[in-house]
């Protein structure tokens, strides 16, 4: 296989005024056309992965690589040509029309202070491939969250990344727009060739649309692989602490997990609030 | 785009008429025809008053809405204006020194002033790595700015009377002021167009940093370098204008909100428009204070007027924003 397009070589990270490691020993490799899923529970290190991979942290021992490049070490110019992360959400301060924040994702390749032919080509085609052409003038912080997400990701596109990295790119997103949104990120990792790490909190999605999974808990590397292998029942339980139910999609024979509480289902014994009859 | 350029010559011919009529009215009546036409009371009236003081109105505006507009997006803080970062103390207590000691004049002694506080704001504000913290410049200017309008009152508590009356006339801000020269004004205007040119070359970056510190940093943009050119150009054009004008309120807080409404948020067309518009606004609101006159018998100082239409102006987009 050819050389990875992003590799964590025994990552350290651990922020100031903690005691623990946010990201141990982190050892992980994302190439080109693939896409790859980051698993794990709340304040695993997934975003902190994501952070070092798009080089807005440094680690304090081992290497981050994309293509060859450490995107700590480069410009913020140089490294956002090579490497976007998409947030998981985005709070502005003004509002900024779709146009105008989609445009942001060209800073890195503007040359003087206005939009070349090529720039506004790119911001077409970003807007085009995430549908929000008919959003443009619209102002960003008044779309819905689905909306949003798909405006964040086309400004991703248009800074024409080599690396793809995406925070919880179906949080806040209805069933439809979930998928709908993997769907376009597999579509383009598979056209122009881009390797994706996305962090997913959602397992079956990520059971559907990655094609490598990575587990995380506290800071390290649980387990890696192909999705239905790496996110077995006793890993998921492992990793999560929580019980699932292993199950086939009798549709497509794809593997599917649903939690079991601890204690097994009962019915609700609330009693505080007295049925009421329904007014005639 | 294109609606952006049609909006920039809009203002400018706005700019260009108020610019006319500031200079065409005014307490003293003035035949412009017989100030041209040769020396007399005219001309000297043209080029000793209404002139300059339509040339400080307009730079003074220009600069002062600039730099509301760019340190509101650095700091990703709507509320944010040209004085919150400790220039404004800075000129004020260097301007009130100059004034109680008689050294230097009032706009010398507030321009050190200004540059001293900037310096120090930025000193005490980087964190260990060296590196510009936005939001302490902020914090550690409006603490400086609280600190500097103590001594200001101290100074003014101690001088004779009607100094601390020519004091208070400074602060409240003007641009009649007979004390500046042509050299004054010469530096305001180089001071102006260098930092506004300055600002609008980093266009793109602010677009980004309107966005937060760390989303600029996803799409390419050093926020610790852009941080530092624009508080250093903005802290050029804050210094030169309060040194001027003394303290014009108001217009570094509304233009930037009014630009932003007509154009956008785009920077590239948001600090022309800026500068035009804040420009127009401050020769006009200058010439209602002259209009005005024959009413009260005496001219009330610019800050005020631009206060008292700003803040309901102010209070006015922040409910439209808000419904």
């Amino acid at each position: 296989m050819s050389a990875p397009a992003l590799c964590f070589d025994s990552v350290f990270l651990s922020y100031p005024s903690r005691t623990t490691w946010a990201v141990e020993g982190l050892c992980m490799e994302v190439h080109s056309f693939e896409v790859v899923g980051l698993i794990g529970p709340n304040g695993a290190g997934k975003s902190t992965a994501l952070k070092l991979a798009a080089g807005l942290l440094a680690p304090q021992s081992g290497r981050v690589l994309v293509h060859g490049l450490d995107p700590s070490r480069l410009a913020r110019r140089e490294a956002a040509r090579v490497v976007a992360l998409v947030p998981a959400a985005l709070h502005v301060a003004f509002p900024l029309t779709v146009r105008d924040l989609v445009a942001t994702g060209r800073t890195a390749h503007l040359s003087g202070i206005f939009e070349s032919p090529a720039d506004r080509q790119a911001i077409g085609e970003a807007m085009c491939a995430m549908q929000v052409e008919d959003l443009a003038d619209r102002a960003f912080d008044c779309l819905s969250a689905g909306e949003q997400k798909r405006v964040l990701i086309a400004r991703a596109l248009a800074q024409e990344p080599k690396v793809m990295l995406l925070d919880e790119p179906t949080a806040n997103l209805d069933i439809a727009q979930g998928v709908t949104v993997l769907d376009k990120i597999v579509s383009l990792a598979r056209a122009r060739g881009v390797a994706v790490l996305a962090a997913i909190h959602d397992l079956n999605l990520a059971l559907l649309h990655c094609d490598r999974v990575a587990l995380m808990k506290e800071g390290r590397l649980r387990a890696v692989g192909p999705p239905e292998a790496a996110l077995s029942g006793p890993t998921v339980q492992e990793v999560f602490g929580c019980r699932v139910h292993v199950g086939r999609n009798s549709m497509n024979g794809r593997m599917f997990l649903v939690p079991v509480s601890p204690g097994g289902w009962s019915a609700p014994t609330d009693t505080s609030c007295p049925r009421r009859e329904p007014p005639l | 785009m294109r609606r952006g350029r049609w909006t920039i010559f809009l203002l400018a011919v706005l700019l260009v008429v108020v610019a006319f009529l500031s200079v065409a009215l005014g307490s003293t009546p003035l035949c412009l025809w017989a100030a041209i036409d040769g020396p007399g009371v005219d001309r000297t009236v043209l080029l000793h008053e209404r002139l300059p003081r339509t040339l400080t109105g307009g730079l003074v505006g220009a600069a002062l809405s600039v730099c509301g507009l760019v340190f509101q997006s650095l700091l990703a803080n709507p509320l944010a204006d040209p004085y919150v970062i400790g220039v404004a103390g800075g000129a004020a207590v260097g301007g009130t020194i100059a004034m109680t000691f008689s050294i230097w004049s009032a706009w010398v002694g507030a321009f050190l002033g200004g540059l001293g506080a900037i310096g120090l704001t930025f000193r005490l504000s980087r964190d260990r790595a060296g590196r510009l913290r936005a939001y302490e410049v902020l914090l550690v200017g409006v603490v400086f700015n609280t600190f500097a309008s103590a001594v200001v009152m101290f100074l003014k508590t101690v001088v004779r009377a009607e100094k601390a009356q020519e004091m208070l006339l400074w602060l409240m801000g003007t641009l009649s002021s007979e004390a500046r020269g042509p050299i004054a004004l010469g530096l305001l205007g180089a001071a102006t167009f260098l930092s506004i040119g300055l600002l609008w070359s980093e266009a793109p970056a602010l677009n980004a940093m309107a966005l937060g510190e760390e989303d600029a940093a996803r799409v390419g943009v050093d926020p610790g370098q852009v941080s530092r050119r624009v508080l250093a150009a903005g802290a050029l054009l804050v210094a030169a204008a309060v040194s001027v004008a003394g303290m014009i309120g108001f217009v570094g807080l509304i233009i930037p909100h009014a630009a932003r409404l007509v154009v956008g948020n785009d920077h590239r067309v948001g600090i022309p428009a800026c500068a035009l518009l804040g420009g127009a606004f401050l020769i006009a609101a200058d010439l209602g204070t002259r209009l005005l006159f024959p009413v009260f018998e005496t001219e009330a100082p610019v800050g005020v007027l631009t206060a008292m239409v700003g803040a309901p102006a102010f209070v006015w987009l922040l409910k439209r924003r808000l419904s």
